[in-house]
C-alpha cells in the first residue's frame, strides 16, 4: 500500500485542493457562459493515466468523497463513480490506449459525458423529468467539452508531477 | 487485460469499492445520512472552507464596493431589505383583506412563529454543475440540524435539507424536480404544488402546478408556503411571473419568481424545529 501511496501521489494534493476550490468556489471562477467543466473528474483521469490501478482506484475515491462533501449528490454518487473512473481510465492507459494528450482529451470528455448523464438519470430523470434531451445537449455535453479542454492543462501538470517524483 | 482481473491488487480494488458502495447505500437510503466518507472529507474541509469563504467573501466585497462604489451598496442592500419587508406587508394585507379561513389559520401560525427554532447557517460550497442551485452548509447534526428542515433567508424559502453530515448538510432548493412543496396564492388562497423544472430553473424559477381552472390566480400574485409538507405555512416563496394550461389535464399551472437570489445566497436559516413538524412523515409511516 505504501508503494501505492508514493510521491507522485501525495505531490498531487495542492493540485486536488486548486482544482477542489476552483469547483466549489464562485469567486475565482463561475463557469464558461454559465457551463462549468468537472475540474475534479479532468484530474482524476489526468492523475489515473500516470498512477497504477490501485493508486488511481484510491485517489478516484478520495476526491469523489471530497467532491460528495460539497456537492448535492445523494448516496456517495461520486465516491463510487470516480473511483470506478479512475481504474477503467488506469487500465485504458496500460493496456489499450497511448499515454499521450489525446487519450486524455477522448477519456476525459466521455467520462465527463458518461458521469453526467447517470447523475442527471439518478437524480432527476427517476422522478419525471422530461427534458433529458435538452439537458443533454445544453448542459452535460458542453460540459463535458470543458472539461476535456481543462483535462488537456492538468495533464501536462501531471506529468510534470509524475517526472518530478520519479 | 484479463490477466488484471486475477491480480490480488483486483481483488483489493473489489473489496474497497463493494465496502463503499454498500456503506453509502445503507446510509444514504436507511438513515438518510451523508456517507462516512464524504462526511469525514465534510468534516476535514469544512473550517478550511468556512475560512476560505470569510476570506473570498471579504474580498468579494472590497471588490463590490469598489467597482459600485460602498454607499450604492449600503443603500441598495437597505432597499432590499425594505422592498421584502413591503412584499411580506403586501401578502400580510390582502391575506387580512380576504378574511377566510386560511386568513385566521395564517395569522394564529404567524403568532406562533416564535415557536419556530432557527439555526444559522453559512453556504460553504455550491454544486456549480447543478442547474438547480444545490449547495452546502457549515451546519450538520452536532448543531441540531436534521433531515427535511426547511431553509430560508429574510427574503423567503430557499429548499429543504436533504442529506445530513456532523458538521455540514445538504440543501436541495424549490428549483430542483425533486421538490414537491404545496403552495398557496396569498390574495386568492388557491392551492397547488411546486416543483421545479430545468428550463425554468435556468432563469432560477420554479413552477406551481395543479392549480384549479376556476382559480383567480393572477400575474404578480404572491405565493407561500401552505404547510403541506415538510415546511411550515405562511412562508414566501415569490411572485407568479407566468400563468398557463395544461394541455393534459386542462390545469393551470403558474411560472414563480422566487424572492430569494439562489445564485447569491450566502447566510441562511434553518428552522430546525415548528409546530407540526414531521407530522406528516409520521402519517406516511
Amino acid at each position: 500500500m505504501a508503494k501505492v501511496i508514493n510521491r507522485h501521489l501525495l505531490l498531487n494534493i495542492p493540485v486536488a485542493v486548486i482544482v477542489l476550490l476552483l469547483q466549489f468556489d464562485s469567486f475565482i471562477f463561475d463557469g464558461v457562459f454559465g457551463i462549468f467543466p468537472l475540474f475534479p473528474l479532468a484530474l482524476t483521469v489526468a492523475l489515473s493515466m500516470f498512477a497504477s490501478e490501485l493508486g488511481a482506484f484510491l485517489c478516484g475515491t478520495v476526491i469523489g468523497a471530497f467532491v460528495d462533501s460539497s456537492s448535492g449528490a445523494h448516496f456517495s454518487f461520486n465516491t463510487v463513480f470516480y473511483s470506478l473512473i479512475a481504474v477503467t481510465v488506469s487500465l485504458l492507459v496500460h493496456y489499450l490506449f497511448n499515454n499521450n494528450v489525446r487519450a486524455c482529451i477522448v477519456l476525459s470528455f466521455f467520462s465527463a459525458l458518461i458521469l453526467s448523464s447517470l447523475r442527471f438519470i439518478v437524480s432527476y430523470y427517476t422522478v419525471g423529468f422530461n427534458n433529458m434531451f435538452k439537458h443533454f445537449l445544453n448542459g452535460i455535453v458542453p460540459s463535458a467539452l470543458i472539461t476535456a479542454i481543462a483535462a488537456v492543462l492538468l495533464y501536462y501538470i501531471e506529468k510534470k508531477i509524475f517526472k518530478a517524483s520519479r | 487485460m484479463r490477466f488484471f482481473f486475477r491480480t490480488r491488487q483486483f481483488k483489493i480494488i473489489l473489496a474497497i469499492f463493494l465496502i463503499v458502495t454498500i456503506t453509502s447505500l445503507t446510509f444514504g437510503i436507511v438513515a438518510h445520512r451523508m456517507s462516512p466518507f464524504s462526511d469525514a472529507a465534510g468534516v476535514v474541509s469544512a473550517p478550511f472552507k468556512n475560512a476560505y469563504n470569510a476570506v473570498a467573501n471579504g474580498i468579494k466585497d472590497i471588490y463590490t464596493a469598489y467597482k459600485n462604489g460602498n454607499d450604492l451598496m449600503i443603500r441598495n442592500s437597505e432597499q432590499e431589505k425594505e422592498i421584502n419587508e413591503l412584499r411580506k406587508k403586501v401578502a400580510d394585507y390582502e391575506n387580512t383583506k380576504n378574511q377566510n379561513e386560511f386568513y385566521s389559520k395564517y395569522l394564529e401560525i404567524k403568532e406562533k412563529n416564535n415557536d419556530f427554532k432557527f439555526a444559522p447557517a453559512t453556504l460553504i460550497s455550491r454544486d456549480k454543475s447543478d442547474k438547480f442551485k444545490s449547495f452546502v452548509i457549515n451546519k450538520g447534526s452536532i448543531s441540531g440540524i436534521s433531515l427535511h428542515d426547511p431553509v430560508i433567508t429574510d427574503a423567503g424559502l430557499v429548499g429543504y435539507i436533504t442529506e445530513v453530515g456532523t458538521t455540514t448538510s445538504k440543501v436541495t432548493t424549490i428549483l430542483s424536480p425533486n421538490v414537491s412543496l404545496g403552495a398557496l396564492d396569498s390574495r386568492t388562497s388557491d392551492s397547488g404544488v411546486i416543483t421545479g423544472d430545468y428550463g425554468l430553473a435556468e432563469k432560477g424559477q420554479c413552477r406551481l402546478i395543479n392549480i384549479s381552472r376556476t382559480s383567480g390566480v393572477a400575474l404578480g400574485d404572491y405565493i407561500i408556503t401552505s404547510g403541506e409538507g415538510v415546511f411550515p405555512d405562511g412562508l414566501m416563496v415569490g411572485s407568479i411571473s407566468n400563468i398557463g394550461t395544461n394541455p393534459v389535464n386542462s390545469s393551470i399551472y403558474a411560472d414563480i419568481k422566487p424572492l430569494v437570489d439562489f445564485s447569491d445566497i450566502r447566510n441562511v436559516m434553518v428552522i430546525t424545529s415548528f409546530e407540526g413538524q414531521g407530522d406528516i412523515i409520521k402519517e406516511g409511516d
